[in-house]
């Protein structure tokens, strides 16, 4: 039958493609584990040493202190923004709206790089020294985008007389996006808090190009790539990361999913 | 809370040349009328009519251009949903889905700062009110529909509000809850004394459920009677065939003998009219309108026969109590709508054949 011999060419060509997606992400785990500290097969001995050394390393522990603060405070920033965004967006009408909005997703087809040297640059010249702080910057420019799609789902799929509702019964506008519209989109701001949390903590090019003296964790790791001996210990924060980063996706992509249903809607779409 | 009849004259609403645009469209043309104290009103019309957003006029959700609402007397130019007297009970219900029922319930005493204790037991009250008595602590997401809506109804009631606002509520339930929410709310606005303004458009629903309806086309009031009056005596023929089916005649004027019009009806020959069948009087272009259930099929010889039209059946449909036949007027291509009660049908009737038609000149309305 022609429909099974296309199935199976249609399976190993999904098989390839997760081979070539998830094989690489594999092999981090694996050499961290490793004893030896060259990385090629044969593997040596098993050893939680790398991860040890992972927790002594003092820059390397200040570079993971400090993408935690970036992290959190751009996507709170970002949220925040990404709500007044996404609240204009879907509840009011004004000229140029179309344009704002384009404007505001820009970022997110832009190459990176652009908008790390063209921030450099304005940076610099307006005299500001480089900091964490220039980073926090570049992140939420950069997480806005990402933050404002997800919300505007959120709040897209709020049904309008809940607000009307609501102040039908008494209360004030404000008394009724604090009560009514914040519960009932939550589930999209948890989601668009974690989404922005989890870009901007592994976020290199526009933090490599806005930081000063004090580098975040990928900063840090690819100025460790240049000691081979250090390599399994990056190894090792690279298992770390990445299961710090599916579990954040996993809970993001639940929440949403819990708003969803919350709002009466099909699941479907998301980010992911 | 109770509001007897002796009331009845008092408007609650003043409405007066209400005048509501969205760009080019006008969807309120200037309207006005009153609504009495303690009134089922109900605005029938299609939809785009302008009948929700006048609902949204009064509720303040909308503000309009021009005129003047007056809500017991105060002028709501200006004042917010959240400052009038008014509640609404929307089409989707919006009952809050992160809410327990009695939370719902309390969320808008809770707005006036009441206490504890008073805003448990008007909780309680109100629940018990639209049979929902012990659903305080459930979550509202797990109702049916027919739930919803009476959560929706506690909700708005507790408040006590001078009008309740209904935008189509019980057009998301099926046709058997449907009819007993109809007569549960006629019931319960009865007992409340609370004014009613319903927004539907199904003319069935509002001629059972009414005091007053107002009729709109086309962002205008066409016509504001009581169910029997706009049955009886609808003033046009738009609003004749909204509420109701009607058979249209073609009719043409032969003399006017001092209150009395002389005309030939299309198919029914020529008889006398008193000018009150012409509400709006005789034109060129009007029509002679008879209800189906005006005609009877003569089945019994020695039957009463008032006047006799002669035609041939096209069609029956059997709907248990009645049958519907459509008739062909001899003589015309005219096809007529007859109901018959089935009890007063003595032989079967069936297409093809040739029946003898009874009508009465004083249910003709001439109508344009």
């Amino acid at each position: 039958m022609a429909k099974a011999k296309q199935s199976r060419y249609l399976m190993v060509y999904i098989g390839i493609f997760l081979v070539f997606l998830y094989s690489p992400a594999l092999l981090l785990p694996i050499f961290s584990f490793n004893d030896s500290t060259i990385v090629a097969f044969p593997l040596g001995g098993f050893t939680l040493a790398w991860f040890i050394e992972v927790f002594k390393t003092e820059p390397l522990l200040a570079a993971a202190l400090n993408s935690l603060l970036v992290a959190v405070i751009t996507s709170v920033f970002a949220t925040i923004f990404g709500i007044f965004a996404a609240r204009a967006s879907t509840r009011y009408q004004f000229t140029g709206k179309r344009g704002i909005m384009g404007l505001i997703m820009v970022p997110m087809v832009l190459p990176e790089i652009i908008i790390g040297v063209s921030l450099l640059v304005v940076i610099l010249q307006l005299g500001f020294n480089l900091s964490l702080t220039t980073i926090i910057l570049g992140h939420i420019l950069l997480c806005l985008p990402f933050c404002t799609a997800i919300l505007s789902a959120g709040f897209q799929g709020l049904d309008r007389s809940f607000e009307e509702a609501s102040q039908d019964l008494g209360r004030s506008r404000l008394e009724t996006f604090w009560y009514i519209t914040l519960p009932l989109v939550m589930p999209a701001i948890i989601s668009s808090l974690l989404i922005s949390f989890t870009i901007s903590l592994d976020e290199f090019i526009i933090a490599f190009f806005l930081s000063g003296t004090d580098a975040t964790l990928p900063v840090y790791i690819w100025g460790q790539l240049r000691f081979p001996t250090r390599i399994p210990i990056i190894l090792a924060l690279g298992t770390v990361l990445l299961l710090v980063s599916l579990t954040l996706l996993i809970i993001a992509e639940y929440f949403r999913r819990i708003g969803a249903r919350k709002t009466g809607n099909e699941i479907k779409g998301g980010l992911f | 809370m109770k509001q007897e009849t002796n009331s009845e004259a008092k408007p609650i609403i003043r409405i007066e040349s209400i005048q509501k645009n969205y760009g080019v469209i006008e969807a309120l043309k200037s309207i006005s009328f009153n609504i009495n104290q303690g009134e089922f009103l109900t605005l029938l019309g299609p939809s785009g009519c302008g009948k929700t957003t006048l609902l949204r006029v009064i509720a303040g959700f909308e503000m309009p251009n021009a005129g003047l609402v007056e809500i017991d007397g105060n002028n709501m130019e200006g004042i917010p949903a959240n400052q009038r007297p008014t509640n609404m009970v929307f089409q989707s219900y919006a009952v809050f889905p992160h809410m327990t029922v009695g939370k719902n319930v309390a969320y808008g005493l809770k707005a006036r700062k009441a206490d504890r204790q008073t805003i448990s037991e008007e909780v309680n009250k109100a629940l018990a009110m639209v049979g929902m008595e012990g659903f305080n602590d459930r979550p509202s997401t797990a109702l049916s529909g027919g739930q919803r809506q009476r959560v929706a109804l506690a909700r708005a009631l507790i408040l006590k509000p001078k009008v309740l606002l209904l935008d189509e509520p019980l057009s998301a339930l099926d046709k058997r809850l449907r009819e007993q929410m109809q007569s549960e709310l006629r019931q319960l606005q009865r007992s409340v004394g609370i004014t009613f303004i319903l927004v539907t458009h199904d003319q069935e629903e509002a001629l059972t459920m009414s005091d007053r309806i107002a009729v709109m086309f086309d962002g205008k009031i066409a016509q504001l009677a009581s169910p029997k009056e706009l049955y009886r005596r609808p003033t046009n023929i738009q609003v004749a065939n909204f509420v109701g089916t009607m058979n249209f005649l073609n009719l043409d004027l032969l003399a006017q003998e001092g209150g009395d019009l002389v005309v030939e009806i299309e198919g029914l020959g020529k008889t006398t009219l008193t000018i009150d069948q012409a509400p709006l009087g005789y034109q060129s272009n009007s029509m002679a309108g008879i209800r189906p259930e005006m005609f009877t099929i003569i089945t019994n010889q020695g039957q009463a026969k008032p006047m006799i039209a002669k035609g041939r059946i096209a069609e029956t449909q059997y709907f248990g109590d009645m049958t519907y036949f459509d008739a062909n007027l001899e003589g015309t291509d005219r096809v007529v709508t007859i109901s018959m009660r089935n009890s007063d049908i003595s032989f079967d009737i069936n297409i093809g054949d040739d029946v003898e038609i009874g009508w009465n000149p004083n249910s003709i309305l001439v109508l344009n």
